[in-house]
């Protein structure tokens, strides 16, 4: 998928950083799943995250926890987006309402 | 306990004490003094309420024989001249376990003394104080329903007669039960012999909204009324009701028909009798130019004879894709005839394109539900992706709400949102709550199970009985269009169709789609 990021020669992967400090490494396209992400990585956005493609996430609680689960997710929808039958993916019940926040700020 | 003070035995001195100070129940005591047929409670405590537990506590006093002792309160209080030490323990409310697990450090004499000396009137409660409760209180029609449930268990009654009891809410306790129901066994010369059971429940004329999942769990269920009730919506359940003979849903206010009702007509279920009308359904509102070709176009019931006339005219060329999956039972004549324009739902729920046909609708203006059908070459056409493209995947709402159905917690979710959340949270948690309660719901398209709808359409279904050759011919004859005008009218059945995701629309489209990759 030719993205237009490529085209502008930004990298192919983008970080994610939790407010304790995790750095997740993941794929722009997978990241973009969430349309938060999608903006704050946007280009024509100027925020500072499209030119350096490092988000920090000092909003959502546990961070690191979450934003582990959150890539996990970001993958899984990337890896199933074509998919007819997409399985299902288990999420920690303790994480639940963590990851609705998640979900919400996220917009995913 | 240690520095309680410390009680004299039971057996000390009675003589010495008068016994007739009123206290009769005491002297029997005496002869089994650990044997108590008095309800297992004591405290320690002077007063069990809330405001002496904010500072140090005061200790219970005793003076006197034991059997006429009060709490100190009671007296005025002096204190003990044994009990010089106070407040050492650090406090812990157990009203039960201090005294009768023993983990105070009491041994069990100790506790059974003290039980005697406590105050009455916070002694004898809890056996007592429930049967009270009993008496007075008149039991809930829920309760009242169950004790019928099973009454109808026990004497293998088949027939559950549940009409007109004022039931609001009946749960999946209730009718859990049920499921074990066997029929007493006829003995035919001289063997028994095993019989399926034909559960007849009756629920008409109650005020029930919702209804437990555990009633479609019941396979040996023949006949269902839910007459009379303000159920709005049907449980996709109802479908698997496999030995379902008879169903009658009418007076409910309905505006829709879970699409999984189409499966109580395949061939391997047994319906008879479906009476679903008077209810509010939404009827359908054919375009301007489709309806000009009828020559009365005012008369609602042209719209089912229309469609006979033409019965490709919403559909053209093919038949729903539906229609050829199911094989519907001989007796009934089951058709697609037209849908809406499909709505398109956020991922949390809040209508983002297309028509909308929400319960609030129920309480609007409109007097007669119409909906305007989708036009004969509709291609639904979803809002733009969060992502690069569209795709089946639930959201990581969905997902995070799938967790939440699955913990024991679920009831407490709501009261352990963090502050401030967003406003639709609490929403979101009583639909997880409600489907835990009703059972879940399935993408009509692939099938999946889901919380939040992402599609919604209705399609219009034309459901009629065959009544042989002759019965069908009748009814299209335009002899009776008169007499049949409501007939023709009620046919046409609104069934709710929800899909999972924005993939999941009417299935005519599945070309179109992959020109719908959009890339961002």
């Amino acid at each position: 998928m030719a993205s237009s990021s490529q085209n502008q020669g930004v990298s192919e992967y983008v970080t994610l950083i939790s407010s304790d400090g995790f750095e997740f490494v993941l794929l722009r396209e997978a990241a973009c799943v969430s349309g938060a992400i999608r903006r704050m990585l946007d280009p024509t956005s100027r925020f500072k995250e499209s030119t350096t493609g490092r988000c920090e996430f000092a909003e959502i609680k546990h961070s690191g926890i979450v934003l582990e689960k959150v890539a996990e997710y970001l993958y899984y929808n990337h890896k199933n987006r074509n998919r007819e039958d997409v399985p299902d993916m288990e999420i920690p019940p303790e994480l639940c309402l963590e990851l609705l926040m998640a979900a919400d700020y996220l917009d995913c | 306990m240690a520095d309680e003070p410390s009680l004299p035995r039971l057996a000390c001195d009675p003589i010495n004490h008068s016994f007739l100070s009123g206290r009769a129940r005491k002297r029997v005591r005496l002869e089994s003094p650990l044997i108590s047929s008095d309800p297992a409670l004591f405290s320690s405590d002077d007063d069990p309420s809330a405001e002496n537990y904010t500072q140090g506590r005061r200790k219970q006093t005793y003076r006197g024989p034991w059997y006429s002792q009060r709490p100190a309160s009671d007296q005025d209080s002096q204190d003990f001249p044994d009990n010089p030490k106070k407040s050492k323990r650090t406090f812990e409310r157990q009203f039960d376990s201090g005294v009768w697990l023993g983990s105070d450090g009491t041994d069990l004499d100790e506790s059974a003394d003290g039980m005697l000396s406590n105050n009455e009137s916070w002694n004898l409660p809890m056996r007592q104080s429930r049967a009270i409760q009993t008496k007075d209180d008149p039991p809930s029609p829920e309760v009242l329903a169950r004790e019928q449930i099973e009454l109808c268990l026990e004497e293998g009654n088949e027939s559950i007669d549940l009409s007109s009891q004022c039931l609001t809410l009946l749960s999946n306790a209730t009718i859990r039960p049920l499921a074990a129901f066997s029929c007493v066994p006829p003995v035919t010369e001289g063997v028994f012999s095993r019989i399926e059971p034909m559960l007849k429940i009756f629920l008409a004329s109650n005020n029930l909204t919702k209804l437990p999942a555990e009633l479609f769990n019941l396979n040996s269920l023949t006949v269902l009324s839910l007459r009379a009730n303000r159920i709005y919506e049907l449980p996709p359940g109802i479908g698997k009701l496999r030995n379902l003979q008879e169903l009658n849903i009418s007076q409910n206010g309905m505006q829709y028909l879970p699409f999984e009702i189409l499966d109580l007509f395949s061939e391997d279920h047994r319906l008879q009798t479906f009476i679903i009308h008077p209810n509010n359904f939404f009827q359908a509102r054919f375009p301007e130019q489709e309806s000009a070709q009828i020559i009365q176009k005012d008369l609602p019931y042209k719209i089912g004879l229309g469609n006979r006339a033409r019965p490709r005219r919403v559909a053209p060329g093919r038949i729903s894709a539906d229609e050829r999956r199911r094989p519907f039972s001989p007796q009934w004549e089951v058709s697609y005839k037209a849908r809406t324009e499909v709505r398109f739902l956020d991922i949390n729920g809040s209508h983002l394109k297309g028509p909308n046909f929400s319960n609030q609708i129920l309480f609007g203006p409109q007097k007669f539900n119409e909906l305007p059908v989708a036009a004969v070459g509709d291609i639904p056409t979803p809002p733009l992706p969060r992502g690069n493209q569209l795709s089946r995947a639930p959201s990581l709402l969905e997902v995070a709400l799938v967790a939440c159905s699955r913990t024991p917690q679920l009831p407490y979710l709501q009261s352990m949102l963090p502050k401030p959340c967003p406003e639709y949270f609490p929403r979101l948690l009583a639909t997880v709550a409600a489907k835990k309660e009703s059972g879940t719901t399935k993408c009509t398209i692939c099938d999946r199970d889901f919380i939040v709808p992402r599609t919604e359409w209705i399609e219009w279904w034309e459901i009629a009985k065959r009544v042989g050759e002759k019965g069908m011919a009748s009814a299209a004859s335009p002899l009776r269009q008169m007499e049949n005008e409501r007939d023709v009218l009620e046919r046409m059945v609104p069934l709710m169709r929800r899909g999972c995701s924005w993939l999941c629309v009417p299935e005519t489209l599945n070309i179109e789609w992959e020109k719908m990759a959009v890339t961002i």
